[in-house]
């Protein structure tokens, strides 16, 4: 009785699911491969490549690779969907790129962001899908055609839009900096200095050696504490790009 | 007697706040609506910038099939002139449908000029030939993608004007409810009909 209950019960759940044709989740990583087809050392490092790409121009780069795509959905559609819901690239200048792959469809897709429609147009993600990953792709080389693809991708983007080193420093505003243990600490430090001053020597009007070099190593520690501060650094989660469409598919 | 005028009037301030209330979101809808009916625009100029250099392409073909050219030509320049409001989404229905209808001719005509390529091996591996496939099918998707925005944009201004209490304001604050766009099925369909119209009313259907 209990167990017929509980059947019945997963199936209800299960059909729910069917109906919402939920999508896969928001990835950690840049790189995912749920298709099993790419060792996990090459993602390793196309991941931190991509990772220190978003450092260097902001511009995210999320690459998946799954077995096959779902029943009924069409490549561009469920693209489009994916892209809304992942969101790569930064809300502000929508600077993301998905690159999916279906296995058993043997098909790809690039879509581009609003923010990079200009750097990667339509004719190129094409030519990239033709001309660097559709020949690997044939000779069942998922590791290096993706590799490709992303490397062709990170080619045409990088000078679009520029990143602040520390992918997650990008997102401390200096508020967040100043009531930080580290900035608490910092502010003490040179309000101490200062009045250290002030009572030593009111006359002079110059800032003492000491205070300047206080305030600036407190300015020039913000880069290093917003780069410690993505301890996570690696992962991937969306900046709330949006994306219009963009892009090209093609199948091998 | 003094009681009920401050009850009167603080049902009149209750409505007054509810109305400006109901502006300010209706405004902020309408314009949401503008905003995506601009992006509509823009991507299917961007389609009809791309006719011409792809006209040019495949005329280059040795013998390409003509008439499939002059069907491409024919539904850009018609879509060129059909009237409609520039960065305004359209508040008549019969307006969008025109627009529509152009559109979705010049689509017709373009994917069977893509088909006919098909045809001309020499003119499918060109590298000019096949950007230009790829600047097409993203302009499509584009399309498909700004024409959905559009019409979740069109829903839920529609859905704010029928709903309570806006409902009471909206007529008489000048909302009125937005057209959606049709499925696009149907656009896909309608001018094989109107070819068999032809031969059966030539005076209407020449127009």
């Amino acid at each position: 009785m209990m167990q017929r209950l509980l059947c019945g019960l997963l199936l209800i759940g299960v059909t729910a699911l069917r109906a919402e044709d939920p999508l896969p989740p928001p990835p950690r990583e840049y790189v995912t491969d749920s298709a099993g087809v790419i060792p996990r050392g090459e993602i390793v490092q196309l991941n931190r490549r991509l990772n220190a790409f978003e450092r260097e121009t902001s511009n995210q780069i999320v690459a998946a690779v799954f077995p096959s795509l779902p029943e009924g959905a069409s490549l561009e559609d469920f693209a489009q969907r994916l892209y809304s819901s992942w969101k790569p690239g930064t809300k502000k200048n929508a600077n993301g790129v998905l690159i999916l792959v279906f296995v058993k469809e043997r098909k790809v897709r690039i879509q581009s962001g609003y923010g990079l429609e200009g750097a990667l147009p339509d004719a190129l993600c094409s030519r990239i899908i033709r001309e660097t990953m559709v020949p690997a792709f044939r000779d069942g080389n998922f590791g290096s055609g993706l590799a490709a693809g992303v490397q062709a991708v990170m080619q045409a983007t990088k000078s679009e839009y520029k990143g602040k080193a520390g992918a997650r420093g990008r997102t401390m505003s200096l508020k967040d900096l100043l009531f930080s243990p580290l900035g608490l600490f910092f502010l003490v430090m040179i309000a101490l200095i200062v009045a250290g001053r002030n009572r030593r020597d009111a006359s002079s009007g110059g800032i003492s050696p000491g205070a300047a070099a206080a305030t600036g190593f407190f300015l020039g520690s913000s880069g290093g504490w917003g780069a410690g501060g993505g301890g996570d650094s690696g992962g991937f989660s969306g900046g709330g790009g949006e994306s219009g469409g963009g892009g090209a598919s093609g199948e091998w | 007697m003094n009681k009920t005028l401050l009850i009167l009037l603080g049902v009149l301030t209750v409505l007054i706040l509810a109305a400006v209330a109901s502006y300010n979101g209706l405004i902020g809808s309408s314009q949401a609506v503008d905003a995506s009916w601009a992006q509509v625009q823009n991507v299917y100029q961007r389609r009809a910038d791309l006719v011409p250099n792809l006209v040019q392409t495949v005329q280059g073909a040795a013998n390409f099939e003509k008439s499939t050219i002059v069907q491409v030509t024919e539904a850009r320049a018609s879509v060129g002139k059909v009237n409609i409001t520039q960065n305004q989404a359209p508040a008549d229905a019969a307006q969008l449908a025109d627009f529509q209808k152009a559109q979705g001719q010049l689509g017709t005509a373009l994917s069977r000029l893509l088909v006919v390529a098909e045809n001309y091996p020499d003119l499918k591996a060109s590298a000019n030939f096949r950007d230009l496939q790829a600047q097409l099918e993203g302009t499509e998707n584009r399309i498909t993608v700004e024409r959905g925005r559009f019409n979740a944009a069109v829903q839920s201004y529609n859905t704010k004007i029928r709903s309570l209490p806006t409902v009471f304001f909206a007529g008489f604050l000048g909302f009125q409810p937005k057209p959606y766009f049709q499925a696009s099925a149907g656009s896909e369909t309608a001018p094989a009909v109107r070819f068999d119209f032809n031969g059966a009313a030539s005076p209407s259907g020449k127009q």
